[in-house]
This record gives structure tokens, C-alpha cells and sequence, in this order.
């Protein structure tokens, strides 16, 4: 029998507002518990709740990122539960109308692949108070309690751990860069429920689904979903049903285990919450909010293309908004992309990395990076003098033509001034050349080698290469 | 439908944090003869069971959105002061999360 899997996702991002969603208070994270709430938080007798406008700012861009059909009418309703996470007794969501409907997003493949994933839905509401669990006994911070979230609702169209992951990595990128979100899985701002169950393939019938919860890294939904599918197929090739349940990612055992059964649906008993009445939103709230967005990746993605970067150096360039921002600058000032993108992923990054500091924070101008790579790309610096001036440009912030000066760094790119090495060089190394004319390439690099020592590390290696090859034939010649 | 005591008044005030005095329940069970009536009258009209319920009684639309802009939070022992089972900084409650729960985390 063949099985074919079918996994749909519920991301909860939190919005980057000051404020919650139904209440002014502030939306700090890390704050010390229980120290940012107003009233309507924690459901006090007489408080009601306001929308957020620079929530429903945030929701329509994501929804417009998306490709989805934005409401313009704004419709909240109840999910009632009792629960000590939200004190009112129901959390105010958009059940029947969301913000949001009918998206798509493409997803990268690392195969080269372009996969569609159809959106259902995104809908604003309020994330609940943050509990900790202990023996018999459980501890409530309403700090979190109203924060506004954006539930985005996937159709059921992935189908493999990587798809489930590059999914989650794509809208994650989205947000971030909109600066919507922090989109941190590690702190909670980016949550994910992944939905899994298999099927036989062909077959209209769908499995028992199970769903995974707690997933805080991008990898770990790749590992869980694809472990989850391996369990559920030996479930089912051994003739035995898959159980509905919720289960949770076990880092250290690398695999998914039970959290609970899912015995039956809950009825939420959803309807429209009476105390916000409809919100018509301003078209020119909505334009706004659409064309004030941030450049999303994919179009950045499709602008790297046609620069020249392959996939992997997209990837790693998209990883960082201000990286990526700062690159695009770089370029329209005319800097070479290759060679950018070398020096800005390498020395530039480690050193930021090393130094927990921020692109913005880097002590040399704009231009003046523009000035070193222009440097490299006419050979007037050969690489290893190009490290030497990038180190001193990021730990002073001179500029590359003062360091020249002040270093006496400068390349020979004088012909005659470098044979007159180069003939040195083979007067002295007589076994090297023999070796290389018997076949040893390794010889050749020490010969290049021995230039670039007599030379102080100044000749043009380029040129040197050439009088060289050319000198041994001659040698050998005679 | 369940018939409202002045027991059920006064349980509901208490559920909701704060008291009523006997001339307050007095009042508001008094009140609950016209609901009955009106809903008695309401129930007797053909086909109402038929009919959507409404959650706003007119197409009544509103533009209004809060402004992004934080206000000073209660203090905190104000807040906690809502709970007789603070501790610390903290809401304490006997642990409700069960292995067969549905409730989501």
C-alpha cells in the first residue's frame, strides 16, 4: 500500500505592537510577571475591549504578503472556554469573518523546486497568559495575555518535512522582514501546530490526523514531521489505526511523544463577541498599509537572481534583513556583487558575530566599502592585503586609501618590476621547477609562493602566475 | 429556563468580585418578572425559533481603532490583589492540566 502524507499548519505570530490587542497596555517582553496589564486583561467588571490599530496595520500586510482577500470589515467573535489563561472565560478571535482569506505562498525547495502552499485563512486575536506547570500546582503570568496574534491557517497541501519547514521558514521570513514580528520560535513570537496524517495515495478518505505542538526551531519541525510520518506509516503497514492525539517534539530523543488523546471535538460554542461592534476600515487605511510595506524576500530573491547569486548565497543573504538592506544599497552604489557578497558573509559577518554587534553599528562608511571592493576588483589589492585593510577598516573605521598610505600597502602591478622577482625566483629554485615539469602542481604554488615572499606580499599574484609560466617555458627552452 | 433566585443574584455578584446589598437584589429580581414576561411574549410568536440571532440589533458600524500608544499598567499588587492565591509575583492555582485534557496549552 502506498501512503501519501498530508500536513496542513496553524502559525500563531505575534504582532510587533506596543500594545495588546483589546487594551493599552504595553506588550514589553521579558517584563517582570504580572506587570503589564490594564483591566480588560484580566477581565475586571466594566472594561471593554478596543481594537488595536496598528495590529490590524500589521494583519494587512501580512495578508496583502500573502496574496490574500482583506476584509474590510472587521468582525470579532468568542471562543468560550474555561481556562485560567485568558480570565474572561473566552478569547476573542475572528471565527466566521477573518482578516485575511484565500492565499498562497511560493516555497523554495532545496531541489531548485517551486511548491505552491495555499493559505486558508489569517485571523487576528489574543494570545493567552503564560503558565507554568508544576507538580500539583500552577503559576499564571497575565503579562502575555492580549498580546495580538495572527493566526495564519494553511490548506493541507505539504507533504514531507521539508515542505512543512521551508513553509514555516517562508512566512517567518516574511514577517520579519515586514517587521511585523519578531518571529522568534525560541521566545514564542512565532508558534507552530503542525497537523499531520497519512493516507493511502489516490484515496479521497483522509487518515486519523495527529498534531504536533511546542516546536521551537525551524529544524525541529523538519525532524518531527518526518519522524511523525514514519510512525504513523508503521501504525498502518502493521495494520493498526493511528490514534488522534497531540503530541510534542522530544529534542533530546528525536522524536514525537504523546501529550494527550484527543477524545473528542470541543465545542467552543463560538459566537460574535457583542462588545466590539463591526469595524468598517478606511480604504486609505488599507492603502496605506499596503504600500508602505518593506520589500518581502521574494522580491528580493528575484532581483539576487538576476544579479548573478545562486540559490545557496540568496539564502544565506535573505537569513539577515539589515545584512540583506545594506547589500542592495551596496549595489546600487555600484559595488561588484560577487565580491561583496564574499567579503560582507565572511570577514564582515564573523567579525559582527564575534562582536554581538549590528551591521548598523560597523565604524566605516557605506562608500567606503564600495571604495575597498572596487579595490579588489581592479587587482589593486591582492586578497591577502584586502583582509588586511578589512581588518583594520572594521576595528578603526578608517577608510581603504588612508590605510594604504599609512601601511605602504599598495599592489605591483608593473610587469617588468615583477619579472625581475620572477627571475630571481627560478634562478634560485631549480628542484621546484623540475618538479613541476614532472608534474607536480604543488611546485608551481610554492614557485607562486616564493614571488609573493620576495615581493613582500605586493606582487599581483595574476600577473606573477603569468611571467611565471611563461619564464619556465623559456627555462626550458634553453 | 432556569428560574432566577435572588441566591443565584447574589452568587453571580459574588462570582464577579463584589456584593450587593438586599435592596440591590431586591431591585434586580423585581426585574426579572418584565424579562420573563418578555421573553414569554417573544417565545409566543410564530416561526421565532426560526430566526437568526442577532448580536446587533442595527447595522451599526464604527471606524474607531485604539491608538498604539501604551498606558501606565496597574501596579502589580494591585493586579494580584484580583487572586487570594498570589504568590510571589504569581497567580497560583491547584495544576489543571491532566493527560487526557483538551484543553491547549
Amino acid at each position: 500500500m502506498e501512503l501519501e502524507s498530508i500536513i496542513g499548519i496553524e502559525i500563531h505570530v505575534q504582532l510587533k505592537t506596543k500594545t495588546k490587542m483589546f487594551s493599552r497596555a504595553p506588550s514589553t517582553f521579558g517584563e517582570e510577571s504580572n506587570t503589564q496589564i490594564l483591566p480588560v486583561d484580566i477581565a475586571l467588571p466594566g472594561s471593554l475591549p478596543v481594537v488595536n490599530k496598528e495590529a490590524v496595520i500589521l494583519a494587512i500586510k501580512i495578508c496583502s504578503a500573502l496574496n490574500m482577500e482583506i476584509a474590510h470589515t472587521l468582525y470579532f467573535d468568542r471562543k468560550n472556554y474555561f481556562y485560567p489563561d485568558l480570565p474572561k472565560g473566552y478569547q476573542i478571535t475572528q471565527q466566521f469573518n477573518p482578516i485575511g482569506k484565500n492565499g498562497k505562498i511560493e516555497l523554495n525547495l532545496d531541489s531548485g523546486e517551486k511548491l505552491i502552499c495555499t493559505i486558508d485563512n489569517a485571523h487576528l486575536e489574543e494570545d493567552t497568559a503564560k503558565q507554568l506547570h508544576l507538580d500539583n500546582m500552577s503559576f499564571i503570568n497575565y503579562n502575555r495575555a492580549g498580546i495580538p496574534l495572527l493566526e495564519i491557517v494553511s490548506n493541507p497541501d505539504l507533504h514531507s518535512g521539508e515542505e512543512a519547514m521551508k513553509y514555516v521558514e517562508t512566512i517567518r521570513e516574511i514577517v520579519t522582514y515586514l517587521n511585523a514580528s519578531d518571529g522568534k520560535m525560541e521566545d514564542g513570537s512565532l508558534r507552530c501546530d503542525i497537523n499531520i496524517s497519512l493516507k493511502e495515495k489516490g484515496s479521497k478518505k483522509m487518515g486519523t490526523k495527529c498534531e504536533i505542538k511546542n516546536l521551537n526551531s525551524i529544524q525541529n519541525i523538519k525532524d518531527a514531521v518526518d519522524f511523525e510520518i514514519e510512525r504513523q506509516k508503521k501504525i498502518i503497514l502493521s495494520s493498526n489505526k493511528v490514534e488522534s492525539e497531540t503530541r510534542r517534539y522530544d529534542e533530546k530523543l528525536k522524536q514525537t511523544v504523546l501529550l494527550r488523546k484527543k477524545t473528542s471535538a470541543v465545542d467552543y460554542k463560538y459566537f460574535r463577541e457583542p462588545n466590539i461592534v463591526p469595524i468598517d476600515l478606511d480604504d486609505e487605511l488599507i492603502y496605506d498599509a499596503i504600500h508602505t510595506m518593506n520589500k518581502l524576500p521574494s522580491q528580493y530573491r528575484v532581483e539576487l537572481s538576476k544579479l548573478g547569486l545562486n540559490n545557496y548565497e540568496i539564502n544565506e543573504l535573505l537569513r539577515e534583513q539589515d545584512i540583506t538592506i545594506y547589500y542592495d544599497e551596496l549595489i546600487k552604489r555600484g559595488a561588484d556583487y560577487k565580491i561583496l557578497w564574499n567579503f560582507l558573509l565572511g570577514d564582515i559577518k564573523a567579525y559582527l558575530n564575534k562582536n554581538e554587534s549590528r551591521i548598523d553599528s560597523l565604524k566605516f562608511s557605506k562608500n567606503s566599502l564600495v571604495t575597498f571592493v572596487s579595490l579588489v576588483k581592479e587587482n589593486k589589492i591582492n586578497s591577502k592585503q584586502a583582509k588586511e585593510i578589512l581588518e583594520e577598516m572594521l576595528t578603526s573605521g578608517k577608510k581603504p586609501d588612508v590605510i594604504i598610505s599609512e601601511k605602504g600597502i599598495e599592489q605591483i602591478n608593473s610587469s617588468s618590476e615583477i619579472e625581475k622577482i620572477v627571475d630571481v625566483v627560478i634562478n634560485e629554485n631549480e628542484n621546484a621547477i623540475n618538479e613541476y615539469k614532472n608534474g607536480k602542481d604543488h611546485a608551481f604554488s610554492y614557485l607562486v609562493g616564493q614571488v609573493m615572499k620576495l615581493s613582500k606580499g605586493k606582487a599581483n599574484p595574476n600577473i606573477a602566475k603569468e611571467l611565471l609560466i611563461s619564464k619556465i617555458g623559456d627555462y626550458f627552452k634553453k | 429556563m432556569i428560574k432566577i433566585t435572588k441566591n443565584i443574584i447574589r452568587q453571580c455578584a459574588k462570582n464577579m468580585m463584589f456584593d450587593l446589598t438586599s435592596e440591590e437584589v431586591d431591585t434586580i429580581f423585581n426585574e426579572f418578572d418584565t424579562v420573563y414576561a418578555q421573553v414569554g411574549f417573544l417565545s409566543s410568536i410564530k416561526g421565532v425559533d426560526e430566526v437568526e440571532p442577532m448580536t446587533f440589533p442595527y447595522k451599526e458600524h464604527q471606524h474607531k481603532l485604539a491608538d498604539d500608544i501604551p498606558l501606565k499598567p496597574l501596579k502589580r499588587a494591585l493586579a494580584l490583589k484580583n487572586s487570594n492565591t498570589a504568590f510571589g509575583n504569581q497567580i497560583k492555582l491547584p495544576k489543571v492540566i491532566g493527560v487526557n485534557s483538551d484543553v491547549d496549552e
